[in-house]
């Protein structure tokens, strides 16, 4: 679509304007602001898009303020094979008029002027994609920055529904979107609106229900009632009949009543009469039995006297049995006594072996202890007179020691006088000299006097004379220790001091030796306990001799006090044999040792075992020979009972016997006992009869079936009650529930059921509507986009490329290699990527690919223009349609122009692109057109 | 001579769902009102007597103050007024005529007919009622009773029943239909003199003396109801004469209608029959709409029905067979493009089956803001679904007096009709099946 002339009249500011453009390429349309560029835009849609006769804002917006004049719009347009001039006035005188040169002339006014100039747009471009292309184009060109391409998919949406005053913002698409969440959430749930009418229904229903289930249980329990009422007729024939027949039974039973009572006083006779039989028939045995048992009685008395006499003899034997082992037994015991005594004796044998070892011990230790004190006291005695120990020894030596040193320092410290005596009479101290040598230690002040010559004193000094002085205390200290303890020197004191030591010790020996042998008694006691032992061990013998054994024969020899060794031997040697004969011979001889005194009680002892052995024997003899004659004893004594019982049994006998016979006679019972039998069988044989005769009359069935009359007949009243307390019951019941008013209850339910249904469907229905609508249109858009999406990219891409090569420097976002200006063949070095809303995605230069928002801010706002422009081509493929762009405001910054320009001017190679500017030297476009509006 | 008033089926407390809120109670009082009415026709007809054929009441349940109403308005009767228990109201053991309240309030000149001996209203005629003891007695009562009937001595007798005639009836095995020739040898021989039906609503004459009175309202389509009749009969030596008397005592209307609506004309015709109707408030319409509409004239038919409803007591309208056209046309005017015009394609395509996208589509005429106005059409609302109260565009307001245009009352109605009476088999089967209720007869 090219537009070539356009012309405006009372359109807004503008009085008059007309506009000459050429076919193609940029023209830039310079003048003040308010000079009515922008109108222009605005007036080429109008002229297509609005009736003459419209009245709406758009038209009044547009309309000289004060002014009431009609607006005039009139555009020449060529597209596809039309070319035509096309005139509206608008408000005032309305008018239409569209004429075509080309394909051929023809004139058309009003309505069908307007029909067919759409007709032409719509046979020629997409008029959907110029409406969205103008929407885009409502933003100037300094706002077509990064939203640009962003909008159109918006621009589309807005495009594909009506606009509408007031709502110019909100397409089609957003206003079914928004009906259709007034039922639906964004995830397709129903909102409460839907559901809550569904839910009121249902509730109305639900009362519904409840109501009729209670009118249908009243149907049920009036039909209930009528069957009642006939059920209540029959039952009571039923009583009726019922009545009847348990009558005729009760007959039945009262007959077979009476015929067993005749039953039952049959049966009385014929037991008393067999009663009688039997009392005369146990009077018969009761005979039999007296006669039976005086036989017995005799028969037993018999026996008993044979068997006392088989007895006697036995028992005779058995005392006699008995007087032996007690013979044996005292015997036996006898010598039990005697083994035991000499056992005894040999204990105190052995004690008194052991007792003399003692004295001899204690003996010993007495003498020891006796010695031990007599050295002890002369050792004592020693160290009494010695008073050399241990310390004093230690400080004579210390003395001497001193003394010795002292001496020592003296000698050497002295000054040594040589005199030699010429001649006598020299005095040294006084002392005189002989003639010759002499040699002195001058230690104190020594006086040589040559008598009548001179008397020479020598004078040691100071220190020598200290030295003398120090010597001098320790002599006399030594010599007053030894003064103090009266030795002559220091040998004697070692001498003396050794001797002690000695003494010393001798003492300790003796006093562990006493301590040893005394242990824990004194030496009296020791002394006591000897004479003591001494005493009873000289007494011993004697009184063994003295001490018979019991039952003893004889008084054994008594043997030597201290035994003597052979015997003691002699004893020892002997065996049990032997030594038991001492019982016999008496007292043995006390053994002279220990180890014999041992063997001999060892002997003994043994001895009194096998005689306490015997002793035992003999008399368990004794018991079983008692046992034995005391058990033949009772036995008699039992037998001599029996005996004497059996006699006595036999004499009452006897006598019940004859008494009994005298009373009556034997043959009589019999008599009597026959004519019993015979009465009690006749009695018996009538009960019989007539027991078999009643129960032929089967009286269990008779009473059966009385019973079960009695019974049909309770059943038959309590059924005909049940069904009376029913029908009662049923009527108050009902008679209650017709006073709720179910039916109106209902009534108004179902009123309220149709209602919220009524609403619930509407609602419903309109939901449905909404997401039909919306879903529908959804799809629609998405299908609509994606048939735009291919072309679109495709000429964004024609564009793009002429851009981006031409203007390379401008794309500072172009961060890959540097361009290769004349090497690029330019087709498979750019692409772009659309997505579903119709947005560039990415970008592909030179084979590198950036998302859109890597691209620097001048890369997208010429990718966003190049989008618009590819816009303008796409809505028609030949000529594109006329772009118009308005900058307005002219802030933009005039690099970025530059860049932009690039793109207005690729564009300008297929299209029109019209720039409305108050400051055209902004663009720097070699190949634009200007044309300067006043 | 004897003169008396015939009527039946009064059904108190009956109520018709499909009546909208308020107008229910309208009817259900009317349906009182007219009793009164017709007590007061028996004064000024100077009748002697009136029976009331069966199912006096809707049912044996009904709330126990309609008792006394029905009563109340009784109270203008000058005369006896016998009452015959029918299917509705049987003499079962829930019958509200053996109510401690029905006893209480019973004006001593009312009579219930509680059994089939005859009563003499006053020397010389006689009344013979055929109650009903069950819904369902599965046998025809009527014969029953005359079986034993003897002919009368000498008086004048009416007898009176509830039920559906054999002839009338023909297609149903109804166990309980009345046989009209052993009610018309009861008539010849004299065991009656005329026989006073119940349960058919339209007034009927079944053969000379044996007539149907109808009810004293309409209670539905189709019917020829609201009237009561006056009898007056006379014997001679010879011969049984009596003269019946139609009298109108209904106040309501339930009409039925069909319009094709092919063009704004019929629309236009259609709306001129809406508004001369008379009484709008007590009628109640059915309407049968058939024939297509573009969406923009289904828009409008619509609104002229959403005017009409406050009107009317209800208009309950059918128009499955109406189709909707969305053409191209429409989608222009819309002024629809790109996806959004194909989606108006797409719609109206399955428009011609779905409901559901007729909705969508009036749905989107709305959002669209409706026909632009430059369009020319007058087009005074586009709301069709009704859904909310945003105005179509502010250069047309929509003046909406209910923002709750119901789509849906046509269908609903009918269900509703075919429910709301009880009615069943009986009352159903002795309608007129020439008239337009053959819908009904699906229930």
């Amino acid at each position: 679509m090219r537009l070539h002339r356009i012309r405006l009249s009372n359109f807004r500011g503008v009085a008059a304007r007309e506009l000459r453009l050429p076919d193609h390429g940029v023209v830039i349309v310079e003048g003040p602001n308010e000079s009515g560029k922008s109108s222009l835009a605005e007036a080429l849609w109008l002229v297509f898009e609005v009736y003459d006769s419209s009245r709406s804002r758009r038209i009044t917006d547009i309309q000289p303020v004060d002014r009431d004049v009609g607006v005039e719009i009139e555009v020449e347009v060529s597209t596809g094979p039309y070319r035509f001039t096309y005139l509206k006035r608008f408000l005032k005188r309305p008018e239409t008029l569209l004429q075509l040169t080309a394909p051929r002339r023809e004139t058309l006014k009003g309505r069908p002027a307007h029909e067919r100039a759409l007709q032409i747009l719509d046979e020629t471009i997409d008029r959907q994609l110029w409406k969205a292309l103008r929407l885009v184009q409502g933003g100037p060109i300094d706002h077509v920055e990064l939203h640009d391409s962003q909008g159109l998919a918006q621009a589309l949406d807005r495009a594909a529904g009506q606009e509408t005053a007031g709502e110019r913002e909100l397409s089609i698409f957003d206003r079914a979107g928004l009906e259709y969440q007034k039922y639906y959430t964004p995830t397709g749930r129903p909102r409460t609106p839907l559901t809550e009418a569904a839910a009121r229904e249902a509730d109305a229903a639900a009362r519904v229900g409840e109501l009729e289930q209670e009118l249908q249980k009243i149907d049920d329990d009036v039909e209930r009632c009528t069957a009642l009422a006939d059920e209540i007729v029959r039952l009571e024939r039923d009583v009726v009949q019922a009545l009847a027949g348990a009558e005729r039974r009760a007959a039945e039973l009262e007959q077979l009543r009476r015929r067993e009572e005749v039953l039952k006083r049959l049966k009385l006779t014929s037991q008393s009469t067999q009663m009688e039989a039997s009392i005369a028939q146990r009077n018969v045995a009761e005979r039999d039995a007296l006669r039976a048992r005086h036989d017995a009685a005799l028969r037993d008395r018999a026996e008993l006297d044979r068997d006392a006499a088989k007895r006697a003899p036995a028992l005779a034997h058995a005392d006699q049995v008995e007087a032996d082992a007690a013979t044996a037994l005292a015997t036996a015991e006898q010598a039990a006594r005697t083994t035991r005594a000499l056992r005894e004796l040999f204990d105190n044998d052995l004690e008194y072996h052991k007792q003399r070892l003692f004295f001899e011990q204690l003996r010993q230790r007495r003498d020891r202890v006796v010695a031990a004190r007599e050295l002890q006291a002369a050792a004592r005695a020693e160290l009494e007179s010695s008073r050399i120990d241990d310390g004093v020894l230690k400080r004579i030596g210390q003395a001497e020691l001193a003394f010795v040193r002292a001496e020592a320092q003296l000698s050497a410290r002295s000054p040594q006088l040589e005199i030699r005596a010429l001649a006598e009479g020299v005095t040294l101290d006084g002392r005189e000299l002989e003639p010759g040598r002499h040699e002195t230690r001058v230690d104190a002040d020594a006086t040589v006097a040559l008598p009548g010559v001179a008397e020479i004193t020598i004078k040691p000094g100071q220190s020598v004379a200290e030295l003398r002085a120090a010597r001098d205390v320790a002599d006399s200290e030594l010599r007053q220790l030894l003064d103090e303890f009266d030795v002559a020197d220091v040998d004697a004191a070692r001498a003396a001091h050794a001797t002690r030591r000695e003494a010393q010790r001798t003492q300790s020996d003796c006093e562990a030796t006493i301590r040893e042998n005394l242990g824990d008694l004194t030496l009296d006691a020791i002394g006591d306990k000897i004479e003591r032992l001494r005493r009873w061990v000289e007494r011993y013998p004697e009184e063994r001799q003295n001490r018979p054994l019991d039952n003893a024969p004889s008084n054994a020899p008594s043997s030597a006090p201290d035994g003597a060794p052979e015997s003691a031997s002699s004893v020892s040697s002997e065996t049990p044999e032997e030594s038991r004969d001492w019982t016999l011979q008496g007292v043995p001889p006390l053994a002279t040792d220990f180890d014999g005194t041992r063997d001999a009680r060892t002997s003994a002892k043994h001895a009194a075992e096998q005689a306490a052995d015997a002793e035992n024997a003999a008399r368990a003899t004794l018991r079983t020979a008692a046992h034995e004659a005391r058990v033949l004893r009772e036995r008699r004594q039992e037998v001599d009972i029996r005996l004497r019982l059996a006699a006595q049994a036999e004499r009452k006998a006897a006598a019940d016997l004859g008494q009994a016979r005298s009373d009556e006679p034997d043959d009589a019972l019999a008599a009597q006992a026959a004519a019993a039998s015979d009465r009690a069988r006749a009695a018996q044989q009538t009960h019989r009869d007539e027991q078999r005769s009643l129960a032929e009359a089967r009286p269990e069935r008779i009473r059966e079936f009385a019973e079960n009359a009695r019974r049909a007949r309770r059943v038959a009243e309590d059924r005909l009650g049940h069904a009376q307390d029913e029908q009662r019951q049923l009527s108050i019941s009902l008679e209650l529930r017709g006073e709720k008013g179910l039916f109106d209850a209902r009534e108004d339910a179902r009123t309220e059921r149709v209602r919220f249904g009524r609403e619930s469907q509407a609602v419903q229905r309109r939901a449905d509507a909404a997401s039909m609508l919306f879903r529908t249109l959804r799809d629609e858009r998405e299908s609509a986009r994606r048939a735009y999406s291919q072309p679109l990219r495709q000429v964004i891409e024609r564009l793009a490329r002429d851009v981006f090569r031409a203007d390379d420097a401008t794309d500072a976002g172009g961060m890959g290699a540097p361009d290769d200006r004349s090497g690029t063949s330019g087709t498979g070095d750019f692409a772009i990527e659309l997505d579903d809303e119709l947005r560039v995605r990415t970008r592909t230069l030179h084979g590198k690919t950036l998302a859109f928002d890597q691209l620097s801010v001048g890369a997208r706002e010429q990718l966003g223009l190049v989008t618009r422009l590819a816009c303008a081509l796409l809505v028609d493929p030949d000529e594109g349609v006329p772009v118009i762009l308005d900058d307005t405001l002219g802030h933009t910054d005039p690099d970025r122009l530059a860049g932009m320009a690039g793109a207005l001017e690729a564009t300008g190679k297929h299209s029109q692109v019209l720039l409305l500017t108050c400051s055209p030297e902004r663009f720097r476009i070699p190949s634009a057109q200007r044309i300067v509006l006043r | 001579m004897v003169r008396f008033l015939h009527t039946a089926d009064w059904q108190l407390g009956m109520r018709r769902h499909y009546l909208s809120g308020e107008a229910l109670p309208r009817y259900m009082q009317a349906r009182i009102d007219a009793v009164r009415r017709l007590a007061a026709l028996a004064r000024e007809e100077k009748c002697e007597f009136i029976v009331v054929c069966g199912d006096v009441f809707e049912s044996n349940q009904v709330d126990r103050q309609t008792i006394g109403r029905t009563f109340e308005a009784l109270a203008e009767a000058p005369c006896p007024v016998y009452l015959l228990p029918g299917n509705h109201d049987p003499l079962d053991a829930a019958s509200l005529y053996n109510s401690p309240e029905f006893l209480r309030k019973k004006p001593p000149h009312v009579h219930v007919l509680t059994s089939s001996e005859p009563v003499e209203v006053r020397p010389g005629v006689e009344v013979v009622g055929v109650p009903w003891r069950s819904k369902k007695p599965r046998r025809d009562l009527v014969a029953e009773v005359l079986e034993r009937l003897e002919p009368s001595d000498g008086a004048l007798r009416v007898g009176v029943a509830h039920g559906a005639v054999d002839v009338l009836a023909p297609q149903g095995r109804n166990p309980e239909a009345i046989q009209r020739d052993a009610v018309l040898r009861a008539l010849d021989d004299g065991r009656l003199h005329y026989v006073a039906l119940g349960d058919r609503h339209s007034a009927t004459e079944v053969a000379p003396r044996m007539w149907y009175s109808g009810s004293q309202e309409p209670t539905d389509f189709g019917e020829t109801s609201g009237r009561v009749l006056v009898v007056e009969l006379d014997r001679d030596d010879c011969a049984v004469t009596c003269e019946v008397t139609e009298r109108r005592v209904g106040q309501w209307q339930f009409v039925e209608h069909a319009f094709e609506l092919l063009s704004a004309a019929d629309l236009d015709g259609f709306e001129e029959w809406l508004a001369t109707r008379p009484d709008k408030d007590r009628t109640t319409l059915r309407l049968r709409l058939s024939g297509a509409l573009t969406l923009l004239l289904k828009a409008q038919l619509d609104d002229v029905l959403d005017q009409a409803r406050p009107l009317f007591a209800g208009i309950n309208e059918i128009d499955d067979e109406l189709m909707v056209l969305t053409d191209e046309l429409d989608a222009t005017r819309l002024g629809l493009t790109g996806f959004a015009r194909t989606t108006v394609e797409k719609l109206a395509a399955r428009a011609k089956t779905e409901t559901a996208a007729r909705d969508a589509l009036a749905l989107l005429y709305r959002l669209a803001g409706g026909a632009q106005p430059a369009v020319g059409v007058p087009v005074a609302t586009a709301n069709l679904g009704g859904a909310g109260a945003e105005p179509a565009g502010s250069a047309a307001p929509a003046p909406q007096t209910s923002p709750q245009g119901d789509l849906l009352q046509g269908s609903q109605d009918s269900a509703d009709a075919a429910e709301g009476t009880r009615d069943s088999a009986s009352a159903e089967a002795t309608r007129d099946s020439a008239s337009t209720e053959a819908t009904r007869a699906s229930a």
